[in-house]
């Protein structure tokens, strides 16, 4: 261990908290460079074994500056966790290149536990993982460096000065020999100390009881929504995000494995007003949703209620991952919500909306009616009259003009009921117009739809949506817009759906007297391009690498004590002999159900056999390093000493090794021969300084072995004849 | 629930509870469960009493764990978990609970290293024959790595008056698997008198340098710390016993000669000085003087005062000094005479009159002084003037008050006796 290892490692640990910084992709390319650059130049300026750059590095900390001033200045304009980033990074350049030759390590490292903190507060990616693997991994060997190399460094004194009062050294030749040996394995060392700290930190991780006071989310803002699911979507706003292919959510079904059997949308807002450009929702009663605490649970907020008989209820754990804040997405006739939310408030649409920012975490899980209400039920609700004012529902724009009426009737033809006539209505759009992504400009802009059914004939989601429930207003049919996703693509690996931007989706929903709104989709369906070999494996490796980021988000970033408490639950149900009971599957968020219960276990069982290999493989590092030179023959004639003293024959301070060699011969004739071996390396090693060759320490290494083994047995084959005399004593100090 | 009353009763002694005798009725309880007949509350006794032992083995947890103090970057390292759970909590951020674990599992493996690096060593001193307080002693240490595989990094060592985070007297880098390092340093104890030390303490830094983990290594000696000798630079009464200073006539074995004189029969041949025998043609022998018999009688006056320390000191440079001259010495206090005598035996054993010499008010003492048989006994008496006794100005000899002055050069040893 050299002074420029501990530098060497004291730069790698600053590496890490800038490789965490770096990987947030906050930061530009140029600023990245520019980190880069100052830890070369702070490595070879300030390097222990070169003359120290004064000059070089004034001058660098002088151009710092202006950069700084820049940067910090855009920082401050956007404050919090960007300026903090801004802060610390620009702090650890700053002390890399300090003007000074004594640089100050203890600060930089309290500045890379600041980048580290300050990319767990711009990023939940899991590529911070990555980020903590590498601080830890740098950490433990610029630490282990430090202490090995240098154990009064000044980070780690405790006493200012080294005191060592050393006045004369009585160590025998060969125990001066031995303790000169080689260093213990870095390398080795480090990685395992790294796998132990590691298993460490999950443990820890799990079992760190989570509370989460939030004292600084009352002052937030009330969240923005959305373009697209806002109270005033104008056309083109869902057409805008399905040329973006970012993930927006992910939501995970409770209590079934693998794809739901039907087609599934997660609803978001609903609008009943047009204006002829834009659908609104109109001003009118909203209700604030009561919350309901019971126990260790989330919060619940029952939004609706199914009277049906038979109905399907379907869970769905939802994770927010862009910016789809302040509006609550699932499936449609959504009955009850689960969550750490401020308030809720629940609109006559059917949109639920969040008035403040959710408490801890972006993710909920609701319960839904997704069974549709058969065709029989819905046409014998025609005749019960309407039991809320539906006007709302059927109001229509001056702008549509009679022609759209007289298509309206001329698709539904001879049909009668509303089941039917919209039925047709949708099966019409869906047979005969286009479905086409790209966004154009209407030619009448105040008049998008007409020109949609009349003239263009094509469009995307947001036309066929709005043509529908014109043309069912117009035959007085009472409806409205909804805007929200597709079911998206389903991910099998992590047996979740992946909700991409594209997927963004505007339908209808039908009112019925006594049953309540049903869904109407005119959309056609999107033409997919079929997968070519290449890229099938590239989506295979993306839902790999997708799986892997759910489970990040899934029992890292969203993990809470609702999870710690299911788990406990489901631990001591399984111990009790109830494996399959889920511990409270009714009002927990937690994704845990009875059958995840091997798989804590399996987690529990990795995590205990990682740590019993990293601490194994400590032990085999902390021996030292292979011995080389003269180092080899002298190490194995102390074994060899030691073995002798097991079986009775101990060297006498005086005795050469010749008189141990006649005494041997005397008392344990079978071991003579790899005595005689060892004692000649010995001596030709430590007093004729001959170098140990392969061949040789081949011989050794079998002599030893073969000393080992007759010492060891225990039927006493080979023992010492005690008639032959000897002393029992030990060497010199050593003797008990 | 079976339970046999000795385990219950080892579990028990193994915390520090021993059985008395009056509780042969837990044993009758523990017998009538090994029956299974037992009443019904006798259950409930066992698991008071499993209970108790539980309580107790909290409560003797603390002994058990080595003292640790933490270095500044360990203190920075726990303020830094501090804050950074208290961000956890105020945000709501599972990524600061994570770098939180992080940081702790470093504590919590750091520990664990440097418990598997201080275990399985032992620890052996050497001190040297005579030890004089204030003054520094050459002390050789042992210490061994008895573990078959991990080797010991990083080791500091200190002796048990240290304590165990004081100024290390030796490092040591790496302590191999089955190895021992000797060393040796410098130990100066402050006060006379009789003294254990218990053991060696050995700390780490190992492997992070976070926390330093001591542990004593058990080393129990006890031993007699000899006054610190004092050479005063006033008059000292030292020139005069200086076997060198006066010469004799009185025939002996001596080095010295004294004449040549013819040889007679019976005489040594060894004696026989043979140059002179060649120069005049006759045998001639040479007679030679007998070794200085000066002897010094040291009288310790009691109830010294603040003297005390500056007396003893003294008396041991003296009788040293005497010792070194080869002269027979006595020494005379209020608590023991050792009578005439010389050798190391003899110096031993008034240094440690002197290293256990107390303040026990000896008013009614006299002195017992051996005889004067040649002009070169000495006899002095060391005494404060402020307490100066009665008999002392019939002292027949040099009576020696301790000045003042002197006690400045006793500054380091503080009055009274350890332990």
């Amino acid at each position: 261990m050299t002074r420029a290892l501990s530098h060497g490692a004291c730069h790698l640990f600053y590496v890490a908290g800038y490789l965490a910084l770096a990987l947030t992709e906050m930061f530009h390319p140029a600023l990245m460079v520019l980190w880069g650059a100052v830890l070369l130049a702070s490595w070879r300026w300030r390097h222990p074994d070169r003359r120290f750059a004064a000059a070089r590095i004034r001058l660098g900390f002088l151009g710092l500056l202006p950069l700084a001033a820049i940067d910090g200045s855009t920082s401050m304009a956007v404050g919090g966790p960007d300026l903090f980033a801004a802060l610390v990074s620009w702090g650890g350049l700053f002390l890399m290149l300090w003007p000074f030759e004594r640089a100050p390590h203890g600060l930089s490292c309290l500045f890379t536990l600041g980048q580290l903190v300050a990319a767990g507060t711009l990023s939940t990616s899991i590529w911070f993982a990555l980020s903590t693997a590498a601080f830890v991994a740098s950490g433990v060997s610029m630490l282990i460096c430090l202490t090995l190399a240098d154990g009064r460094s000044p980070l780690l004194a405790r006493h200012p000065i080294p005191f060592v009062k050393i006045v004369l050294d009585p160590t025998p030749v060969s125990d001066r020999a031995a303790l000169r040996g080689p260093p213990p394995r870095p390398v080795r060392l480090v990685m395992a100390v790294s796998m132990a700290i590691t298993a460490t930190t999950v443990l820890l991780f799990l079992i760190i009881p989570r509370y989460g006071a939030g004292w600084f989310f009352s002052s937030r803002r009330e969240p923005i929504r959305r373009a697209g699911f806002s109270e005033r979507v104008t056309f083109g706003a869902i057409g805008e995000m399905q040329n973006d292919d970012t993930v927006v959510m992910r939501v995970k079904l409770m209590e079934r494995t693998g794809r739901y059997p039907g087609y599934l949308r997660w609803r978001g807002v609903g609008l009943d007003h047009f204006d002829g450009r834009a659908w609104t929702e109109s001003p009118g009663r909203e209700w604030v949703l009561e919350s309901r605490h019971r126990g260790l649970r989330d919060t619940r907020y029952v939004v609706g209620a199914s009277l049906e008989p038979d109905v399907v209820i379907l869970k769905q754990r939802v994770f927010l991952d862009s910016d789809l804040e302040g509006v609550i997405f699932a499936a449609p006739r959504l009955l009850q919500i689960w969550g750490q939310f401020t308030r809720l408030v629940r609109s006559r649409n059917g949109s639920v909306t969040m008035k403040l920012p959710a408490f801890t975490t972006r993710s909920y899980l609701v319960s839904s009616a997704v069974n549709d209400p058969d065709a029989a039920a819905l046409i014998a609700s025609e005749g019960v009259e309407e039991n809320q004012d539906m006007d709302v529902y059927r109001q229509l724009p001056a702008v549509i003009g009679p022609r759209v009426r007289e298509l309206a009737s001329k698709i539904v033809g001879p049909a009668r009921t509303r089941y039917e006539k919209a039925a047709v209505i949708e099966r019409y759009l869906r047979s005969r117009y286009t479905y086409q992504v790209k966004a154009l400009e209407p030619a009448d802009p105040g008049n998008p739809i007409e020109w949609f059914l009349f003239d263009f004939r094509k469009g995307h989601c947001e036309y066929f949506a709005g043509a529908m429930a014109v043309l069912l207003r117009s035959l007085d049919i009472p409806c409205r817009v909804v805007n929200g996703f597709v079911q998206g693509g389903f991910n099998p690996v992590g047996d979740y759906y992946l909700v991409r931007a594209n997927d963004a989706h505007s339908w209808v929903e039908v009112h019925y007297p006594q049953i309540g709104w049903v869904t109407y989709d005119a959309s056609p369906d999107r033409l997919e391009p079929a997968p070519t070999r290449s890229g099938q494996l590239a989506r295979t490796l993306g839902l790999y690498l997708d799986a892997l980021s759910m489970s990040w988000r899934l029992h890292v970033v969203d993990y809470h004590l609702l999870d710690q408490v299911a788990y406990v639950r489901a631990m001591l149900a399984f111990l009790r002999g109830r494996p399959g009971a889920s511990p409270d599957r009714t009002g927990s968020t937690s994704t845990l159900s009875g059958q995840d219960v091997p798989k804590v276990f399996l987690l529990i069982c990795g995590l205990l056999v990682a740590m019993s290999m990293s601490w194994m493989i400590v032990r085999r590092a902390m021996r030292t390093g292979p011995l080389h030179g003269t180092e080899f023959p002298t190490r194995a004639y102390l074994d060899m000493l030691r073995s002798l003293e097991r079986r009775g024959i101990a060297r006498d301070p005086h005795e050469t090794p010749r008189e141990i060699v006649r005494r041997v011969r005397s008392r344990w004739p079978p071991a003579l021969q790899a005595v005689e071996t060892l004692t000649d390396w010995f001596e030709q090693a430590r007093y004729g300084g001959r170098t140990v060759t392969a061949s040789g320490r081949a011989a050794i290494e079998r002599a030893l072995a073969e000393l080992r083994t007759m010492s060891r047995a225990r039927d006493g084959s080979g023992a010492p004849d005690p008639a032959a005399g000897g002393s029992g004593r030990l060497p010199g100090l050593g003797e008990r | 629930m079976r339970l046999d009353c000795g385990v219950i009763s080892r579990s028990l002694e193994s915390v520090g509870i021993r059985r008395a005798s009056g509780s042969a009725r837990s044993c009758a309880h523990g017998a009538a469960a090994r029956s299974g007949q037992g009443e019904p509350g006798t259950n409930g006794s066992v698991r008071r009493h499993l209970h108790t032992a539980g309580i107790m083995a909290l409560l003797a947890l603390p002994k058990t764990i080595k003292p640790t103090v933490p270095t500044r970057l360990g203190t920075l390292l726990l303020l830094l978990v501090l804050l950074i759970g208290m961000m956890a909590i105020v945000f709501t951020n599972n990524l600061f609970y994570l770098i939180t674990a992080t940081l702790l599992a470093f504590v919590a493996i750091s520990g664990i290293l440097a418990e598997l690096t201080l275990s399985g060593l032992t620890g052996r001193r050497q001190l040297p024959g005579r030890l004089f307080a204030g003054t520094p002693a050459a002390v050789g240490v042992e210490i061994r790595n008895e573990k078959p595989r991990a080797s010991s990094h990083c080791l500091f060592v200190r002796e048990c008056l240290d304590g165990p985070f004081g100024d290390d007297r030796l490092f040591l880098q790496v302590l191999e698997p089955g190895s021992s390092a000797h060393r040796s340093y410098l130990l100066t104890l402050p006060r006379r008198g009789r003294l254990a030390l218990s053991g060696i303490w050995v700390s780490t830094l190992f492997p992070f340098g976070l926390w330093e983990k001591a542990v004593l290594l058990p080393c129990v000696q006890e031993l007699i710390v000899f006054p610190r000798p004092l050479v005063p630079t006033w008059d000292s009464p030292l020139h005069l016993v200086d076997s060198g200073a006066t010469e004799t006539s009185v025939r002996g074995d001596g080095d010295g000669l004294v004449s040549i004189r013819d040889y007679v029969p019976g005489d040594a041949s060894r004696s026989i000085h043979w140059r002179s025998s060649a120069r005049t043609g006759s045998l001639k022998v040479k007679e030679l003087e007998r070794d200085a018999q000066s002897s010094l009688c040291l009288v310790l006056a009691p109830r010294f005062g603040p003297a005390l320390e500056t007396g003893v000191s003294l008396a041991t440079g003296m009788l040293l000094a005497a010792h070194e001259a080869g002269m027979r010495t006595a020494l005379l206090t209020h608590e023991e005479t050792i009578p005439m005598g010389r050798g190391a035996d003899q110096l031993h054993r008034q240094l440690t009159r002197l290293a256990l010499y107390g303040d026990a008010p000896g008013d009614a003492w006299r002195p017992a002084l051996p005889p004067v048989r040649t002009e070169d006994t000495h006899r002095i008496l060391l005494y404060e003037p402020r307490t100066e006794p009665a008999w002392a100005s019939r002292f027949e000899g040099r009576r020696w008050p301790v000045p003042e002055a002197a006690l400045s050069h006793a500054a380091g040893a503080r009055r009274g006796l350890l332990t």
